[in-house]
């Protein structure tokens, strides 16, 4: 009956994402280069800036030793962005897909859902005009990244809301997709599970939040 | 205390891809009255609550307690069965909505055939016909039964899919209700003689890869089914499933 017309049978062979791998594998590998490299490569980062606390002459002698660090094009260009690029790609696909109904049914996780998707979009935006004014120009001009060029971004206000809003909304987004990762890989299956992985996901927020907001103090003071 | 009347809006539409438009009814209260009762007035007694006559207003519904799943609708905003949604608990005007992410057919009636298309895709059954007798099946013990009960409840009402932002009337995801049905059909002795077929047809196009664990579906399921659980499940047997079916080939 009319069953058969409205919705016809699925397209034989899987409809291909791209011509070279099909959407389950374009979904699955989004979901890895979030956590690697890309989540494991903030948390370093993170950490590496944490430096900022020893001082101007600390910061800087690691900074220029990271510089100087071999095939440091190769791994940025490979590690970082050609794994944002792809993840951010398929991100965009992902955010605008869905027909978002938060207000409609206000549910903790679909709040998440919801903050996922904005948190995605921050996050591009903040990170393009990050590596963009800290990497992309200095590179260009042959100068050095230092504490004191990082300190008088800082120190004007819209730019420290750009970074705490623009870093927070990353760090979130790395965290509330640890959640999601456990369960997209089958690691949390069961209620109890998936609610630790909440607990432990609230945690890393936390946490990065804390060492992020000491590296802006350690730059505004 | 009772009021003497309830005041009901209802948003109605004369046929597929029909302009939709809102019509008020004042009705009778009566003791213990469902969304149901409410418009078997209507249908007996047309009329809006400013006088005008008009057709009356087309659902589906079936057994009324819950298990048939057809009286799915949108009421006070929240996808819900209307047999079991009961006026004296609901706020005034009480609003009903077709579902969204189906086609209306009329009024407050979807088609909700692509579920059915898409079990038949997932194979979510146990394929017992044959030209001969195939013999009894292994046996289940008890508690295997007990836990599985609870994921052979669902009823395919499509509320679950109705609250997922990822389920849309113009894309093709399966739905947290027929990735629930691959794991029942995939922990039945019997079917688990299919697993990967229904595994393999899971993580084709539509499938389960779609689902980003908004969760709304285990908080609407009329039937209190683990959704949640069973996605996760399926997602570790499907990634376990794919990466072996690469490595062997």
């Amino acid at each position: 009956m009319a069953q058969a017309e409205r919705r016809p049978e699925p397209a034989v062979g899987p409809r291909r994402a791209s011509p070279w791998m099909d959407e389950f594998w374009v979904r699955r590998l989004q979901s890895l280069l979030g956590l690697i490299p890309i989540g494991a490569f903030l948390i370093f980062h993170l950490y590496v800036n944490l430096l900022a606390t020893q001082g101007p002459t600390e910061y800087n002698t690691l900074i220029n030793t990271l510089e100087h660090m071999p095939l440091l094009i190769f791994i940025e260009v490979f590690v970082l962005y050609l794994p944002i690029l792809f993840h951010a790609a398929v991100g965009f696909h992902i955010v605008f897909t869905p027909e978002l109904n938060v207000t409609r049914y206000p549910y903790g996780r679909n709040i998440h859902f919801y903050l996922q998707r904005l948190t995605g979009v921050i996050a591009f935006i903040f990170l393009a005009y990050h590596v963009v004014t800290l990497r992309l120009i200095p590179g260009l001009n042959d100068t050095h990244v230092t504490f004191a060029l990082v300190q008088s971004q800082l120190r004007q206000t819209w730019i420290l809301i750009l970074y705490l809003v623009g870093a927070i909304g990353t760090i979130y987004h790395f965290a509330n997709g640890l959640w999601s990762f456990a369960i997209h890989w089958g690691i949390a299956v069961g209620r109890r599970a998936q609610r630790a992985m909440a607990y432990v996901s609230a945690g890393v927020f936390v946490v990065l939040t804390l060492v992020l907001v000491r590296i802006v103090l350690a730059f505004a003071s | 205390m009772a009021k003497e009347t309830v005041r009901l809006r209802v948003r109605r539409q004369e046929a597929p891809g029909a302009p939709a438009r809102w019509e008020e009814f004042e009705l009778e209260r009566t003791p213990n009255m469902n969304i149901i009762f409410a418009l078997m007035q209507i249908q007996r007694r047309p009329v809006t609550a400013d006088g005008r006559a008009t057709t009356p207003v087309f659902w589906e519904s079936n057994c009324l307690e819950e298990v048939c799943g057809s009286c799915s609708m949108v009421i006070n905003g929240k996808a819900r069965q209307a047999c079991s949604a009961l006026v004296d608990q609901l706020e005034e005007p009480i609003t009903l909505e077709p579902m969204h992410s189906f086609p209306v057919v009329r009024d407050l009636a979807v088609d909700r055939s692509r579920m059915f298309a898409d079990l038949m895709r997932l194979k979510a059954w146990v394929p017992i016909d044959g030209t001969y007798d195939l013999g009894p099946g292994p046996r289940q013990s008890a508690e295997d039964q007990a836990w599985r009960y609870h994921l052979s409840r669902c009823m395919t009402c499509g509320v679950c899919v109705e609250v997922c932002p990822n389920y849309t009337v113009d894309n093709d995801f399966v739905g947290a209700f027929a990735i629930n049905q691959v794991r029942l059909f995939n922990t039945h002795p019997t079917g688990a003689l299919n697993r990967n077929e229904r595994l393999d047809a899971l993580m084709g196009p539509g499938g389960i890869q779609e689902c980003d664990n908004a969760q709304n579906c285990v908080r609407a399921c009329p039937k209190e089914i683990p959704l949640t659980d069973s996605i996760a499940a399926m997602n570790r047997a499907v990634n376990a499933r794919a990466f072996m079916r690469w490595l062997d080939r």
